[in-house]
């Protein structure tokens, strides 16, 4: 990833920062949607389980909400979040080791308790997916692309370029640019349907 | 940008938002662009190799529901504060009346204290004692049952003759009535005035 295309991200983040704490809620999303997949990652350095690093993330982005009033700008957005994420997964794996070292004085009634259903966690966890299966299918879509779709799409998601950058180096209008890798997400989302269905 | 409105969908317009473009035009997230937004969102992270082991397709919306869920604890916070109002106000109230009531219990000293203070004239030495004669006048010789100071609310009624009627004041009486109000009212203030001082040099 170039300088430069960090720049325009950071620039992007910036804007959608300064719409949060102007109180449109609906931009804290795109930022949710955004950093998502990365912050769950981090997590997951701290933490094997996915429920769990999945846990961590939420706290995390919850935090960081409710600290983008204080927000001053003085590092990236991601940056800051980064370390929201660290401290979020260091505070989780404190009180588990804590948790842990009560459970264990009374090892054996706790194995052998059946916790009540209610306690349980009764919700089905269907939309949570393997990802190794579906990023095969996401590469797949994306190299049957046709060629202008997949040059805009890839340079965006792997370069991260901004669409000024594509359009300066595709030769083409920013609006081209816009339509091109939207239809290829549609294009993509198709076909990740079509995969979910089975 | 009313141009952009017009001629593109507002899916495209949500594509471009999630890559920091046309965010003036950006509307409100439905659950349908939530879902597109989790689509796409996964397919950049698969391309960059980002995805964690899992991947959870509502993971945005979970944490959207939360972060919406705070106006609701914000409502709570004034709800609180309300509470806490309140609890002052009655905190306030019972100060209020118990200032009150110790005012009343301080007027009430001072009143029975003036009662029976006397004035130097009437040679009332216990009297005098408790208050003491303040430039040669005491105010309690107005209220000394029996001393020549003394006030007699009804005595002109005391006085009038059988079936005689309360015959109303000449120009004369009026103006001297005036004059004698005003020195009272002089002496009274002089009074006041000579036992605040008094006061504040003890």
């Amino acid at each position: 990833m170039s300088p430069k295309a960090l720049d325009a991200n950071s620039a992007s983040d910036e804007e959608l920062v300064r719409r949060v704490q102007a109180g449109k809620t609906d931009a804290y999303n795109i930022l949710v949607v955004r950093y998502q997949h990365k912050v769950i990652s981090i997590a997951q350095k701290f933490v094997s389980d996915y429920a769990d690093a999945s846990d961590i993330a939420q706290e995390a982005f919850i935090k960081a909400f409710r600290a983008l009033p204080n927000f001053r700008g003085e590092s990236s957005f991601y940056t800051w979040l980064y370390r929201i994420v660290t401290n979020a997964a260091k505070s989780f794996l404190e009180s588990s080791q804590k948790q842990r070292s009560q459970v264990d004085v009374d090892d054996e009634v706790f194995a052998s308790s059946k916790l009540p259903e209610s306690l349980t966690d009764v919700q089905t966890p269907d939309r949570i997916m393997e990802s190794e299966e579906l990023k095969q299918v996401i590469l797949k879509a994306v190299s049957e692309l046709p060629a202008e779709l997949r040059e805009a799409f890839t340079l965006r998601e792997v370069e991260e370029m901004s669409y000024e950058e594509i359009a300066a180096k595709a030769g083409v209008p920013i609006g081209t640019v816009r339509s091109r890798i939207f239809r290829a997400r549609q294009s993509i989302e198709s076909r990740m349907e079509q995969f979910r269905k089975g | 940008m009313q141009a952009i409105k017009d001629s593109v969908s507002k899916e495209e317009i949500l594509s471009a938002n999630l890559d920091g473009q046309c965010l003036d035009e950006m509307g409100k997230i439905s659950a349908e662009d939530r879902e597109h937004l989790e689509n796409w969102s996964l397919m950049g992270a698969a391309l960059r190799d980002e995805l964690p082991s899992r991947t959870d397709l509502d993971f945005a919306a979970k944490v959207m529901a939360r972060v919406q869920a705070p106006e609701l604890a914000d409502q709570a916070k004034v709800e609180q504060r309300k509470a806490r109002l309140i609890s002052f106000r009655k905190v306030a109230l019972v100060l209020g009346e118990t200032v009150a009531a110790a005012s009343v219990c301080m007027l009430t000293v001072f009143g029975y204290q003036t009662w029976n203070a006397g004035d130097s004239s009437l040679s009332d030495p216990v009297s005098s004692a408790v208050m003491g004669p303040v430039n040669g006048v005491n105010l309690a010789s107005y209220q000394n049952r029996g001393g020549s100071g003394a006030i007699s609310l009804d005595g002109s009624a005391e006085q009038l003759p059988d079936g005689q009627q309360v015959r109303e004041l000449s120009a004369r009486e009026q103006r001297e009535f005036a004059q004698k109000r005003d020195a009272e009212a002089g002496r009274i203030n002089t009074y006041l005035k000579g036992y605040v001082l008094d006061s504040a040099a003890n």
